[in-house]
């Protein structure tokens, strides 16, 4: 117990009068820890990004993903891909969205929905498309309006900022269904349009096509639809049977959405806006983007293994000092009659001490940085990629890789102090040059 | 008492074997101040630092109050360097951010003393050295002469039977040195045995005996008549 209080008190000593040093060993060592997590990070998630492009553009033919591994319900027996003929290309609809019985698609359009009774307002559309335009989060309130007012008991919440806009879905319209601006020229389009949890009245377009939309640029907002609109992750309906019977995915609230979910879903949604499918227009630019990914992840290798080398060098100039502070220290310690033992016990805590500053410092920088990358980076460059492993046992280990690189210079420092104290005199240790 | 018997000391092997000390027989009595004299290279710090457990005897043996040091290891060297023997260096040794008080303190932590005991020996160790004034003051800041005599505090603070000084003015302008000479001799008044190493034929006669080195043996061992 002596001893140990011994031990403490003299660690301290030391670390305090050498204090200047060892802080920029303890921040060297966080930073190489923080390098190590940010650099895993990115370079997972430009990896993962890279490989989730590889599958949009794996699942090209059938224009949406059909990722089983992203949709935790089996595919169906009996499952159907019904082929529908396009002038540009042929989208393939996967029974999960298409309701063969109803004839109903049911298209996952993020976050805003509209309804629109196109049936009527064109003979020739194969499917009814019930949607709701939600500018906003959907809240209890809005579900209560659209069963109410509406009388909806089969929906579903899904994506589509570019839905509400009125030349989108003309140009959609267009684009998907085929059909030549003379036969939805003049039409009726009727929209049921919910702001702030309140439902307008009704309001009826007459001839939403703007005749400068060709039929080339409505594929590009199709291509939107199918290729990056069916994200599994966020539908809700509130007719959990109607849904199921249709295949599709379903998510069950068996309650009234909590203001913390709703806040999650219109979160997600805000997400799916601003980056609305990882940056990629089409699956033409998916294939540039993964080119410039590539040179995004030689860079940050490039910068990575600099930092890495440049932080190492300033670590070993550091840990040398040290060394030889603690060395020549030693010496002197030595011949006021402290014991061998002692002294390399002294090593270690003083050691322990300086690198849990900075284990503790690293994991407070770990999960800023696990904050940052999450909702800076992933948001806003990298489009919120839910394939993305950035969750809490993620960054852990992350973590612990950081840590482990904290343990090697704990060892190294300690073995390279114990060596240079066991090889030499305690004369030469006294003449180690340490300024 | 200290007896060395045939130490020898001999370093590296061969043809570049070279002895610093060679087969040196010596009784140093308690209570006296014995300078050891010679030549650069003759051998006198290596006979010190063999005394005072710095470094390891080739042949022979050293017994210091009977106690035969060659055989000490661990625990029972350290208590040896803390309790019996106080080194005085000419780099001082001291660590340049410790404050005066926190490096005299040293030896009596390691001895496994804390609180306000050290508190007391600190302060009379420092007024010894007449330094009680630069107590709070880092020992890098002070001079040459202050940081020797800090160094010297630090080797009495466990009222050691031994004081081992290797060439304590060697880094000392005149002034200072007779300070440092004169503590030695207040040291040496108060009955401490003093072992210095020297090679001011000034400073060696302030000792009662001086031993003087030349290859590493003994060429001359003789009572100072100057001595007062």
């Amino acid at each position: 117990m002596k001893t140990l209080k011994k031990l403490i008190i003299l660690s301290f000593k030391n670390l305090k009068c050498r204090k200047w040093l060892n802080i920029k060993i303890a921040a060297a060592l966080t930073f190489l820890t923080f390098l190590l997590s940010l650099f895993s990070v990115v370079g997972i998630s430009i990896a993962n990004m890279r490989s989730t492009l590889f599958e949009k553009s794996a699942s090209a033919n059938y224009l949406f993903p059909l990722n089983s591994g992203s949709i935790d319900k089996p595919m169906p027996e009996g499952t159907q891909i019904i082929e529908y003929k396009c002038a540009d290309f042929s989208p393939r609809l996967n029974t999960r969205i298409y309701d063969l019985n109803t004839g109903t698609l049911r298209i996952e359009v993020g976050g805003e929905i509209f309804i629109s009774e196109m049936r009527d307002a064109f003979s020739n559309n194969p499917y009814n498309v019930d949607m709701v335009a939600c500018q906003n989060p959907f809240t209890e309130n809005d579900y209560k309006a659209l069963k109410a007012s509406f009388g909806l008991n089969n929906f579903i919440i899904g994506k589509m900022p570019e839905a509400a806009d009125e030349a989108v879905i003309s140009a959609t319209l267009l684009g998907y269904y085929n059909l030549s601006y003379a036969d939805v020229l003049g039409k009726q389009v009727t929209f049921h349009y919910l702001d702030y949890g309140k439902l307008w009245e009704p309001f009826t377009v007459t001839g939403i096509i703007i005749p400068e939309y060709t039929k080339l640029r409505g594929h590009r907002p199709t291509c939107y639809l199918f290729s990056g609109c069916f994200r599994p992750e966020i539908i809700v309906a509130d007719s959990a049977e109607a849904v199921r019977d249709a295949q599709y995915y379903f998510y069950s609230f068996p309650r009234w959405l909590t203001y913390e979910e709703i806040d999650y879903l219109s979160d997600m949604d805000e997400h799916l806006s601003s980056v609305p499918y990882m940056g990629v227009g089409t699956l033409y630019e998916a294939e540039d983007l993964a080119q410039i990914q590539t040179i995004t992840t030689n860079l940050f290798i490039i910068l990575g293994v600099s930092f890495g080398v440049g932080l190492l060098l300033i670590i070993y100039l550091l840990t040398d000092r040290f060394t030889r502070y603690f060395v020549r220290g030693g010496g002197v310690l030595l011949t006021e009659g402290i014991g061998e033992r002692e002294l390399n016990a002294l090593t270690i805590v003083q050691i322990l001490i300086l690198c849990g500053v900075a284990v503790l410092c690293s994991a407070v920088l770990t999960a800023a940085v696990y904050a940052v990358v999450r909702v800076v980076l992933n948001r806003h460059v990298f489009g919120w990629m839910e394939l993305m492993p950035l969750n809490g046992m993620f960054f852990c280990i992350v973590f612990g890789v950081g840590l482990a690189m904290v343990l090697a210079v704990t060892l190294f420092l300690f073995f390279n102090i114990f060596i240079m104290t066991k090889r030499k005199s305690i004369k030469e240790l006294l003449n180690t040059t340490a300024d | 008492m200290i007896n060395l018997r045939g130490v020898t000391k001999i370093y590296g092997s061969g043809q570049t074997e070279f002895r610093a000390v060679d087969d040196i027989t010596l009784d140093i009595s308690d209570g006296e101040f014995v300078a050891i004299v010679g030549k650069s290279g003759s051998g006198k710090s290596t006979l010190l630092n063999l005394i005072g457990t710095l470094d390891s005897i080739s042949v022979g043996s050293i017994t210091v109050d009977g106690e035969e040091i060659g055989s000490l290891k661990g625990k029972e060297l350290a208590r040896f360097r803390n309790q019996k023997i106080g080194f005085v260096f000419q780099n001082f040794y001291l660590e340049p951010e410790y404050t005066v008080r926190e490096c005299v303190e040293i030896p009596l932590i390691l001895a496994g003393s804390f609180g306000k005991e050290n508190t007391e020996k600190v302060d009379k160790a420092l007024k010894l050295v007449d330094l009680s004034d630069k107590m709070k003051s880092k020992t890098k800041t002070l001079s040459g002469g202050e940081q020797q005599r800090v160094a010297i505090a630090r080797a009495i603070i466990n009222d050691p039977h031994f004081i081992l000084a290797d060439e304590p003015c060697g880094n000392l302008d005149g002034k200072n040195s007779e300070n440092i000479m004169n503590i030695f001799k207040n040291l040496h008044a108060q009955g401490r045995t003093i072992l210095m190493v020297t090679h001011d034929e000034q400073d060696a006669h302030m000792a009662q005996r001086i031993v003087t080195l030349a290859d590493g043996r003994v060429i001359s061992d003789e009572k100072n008549t100057l001595f007062y």
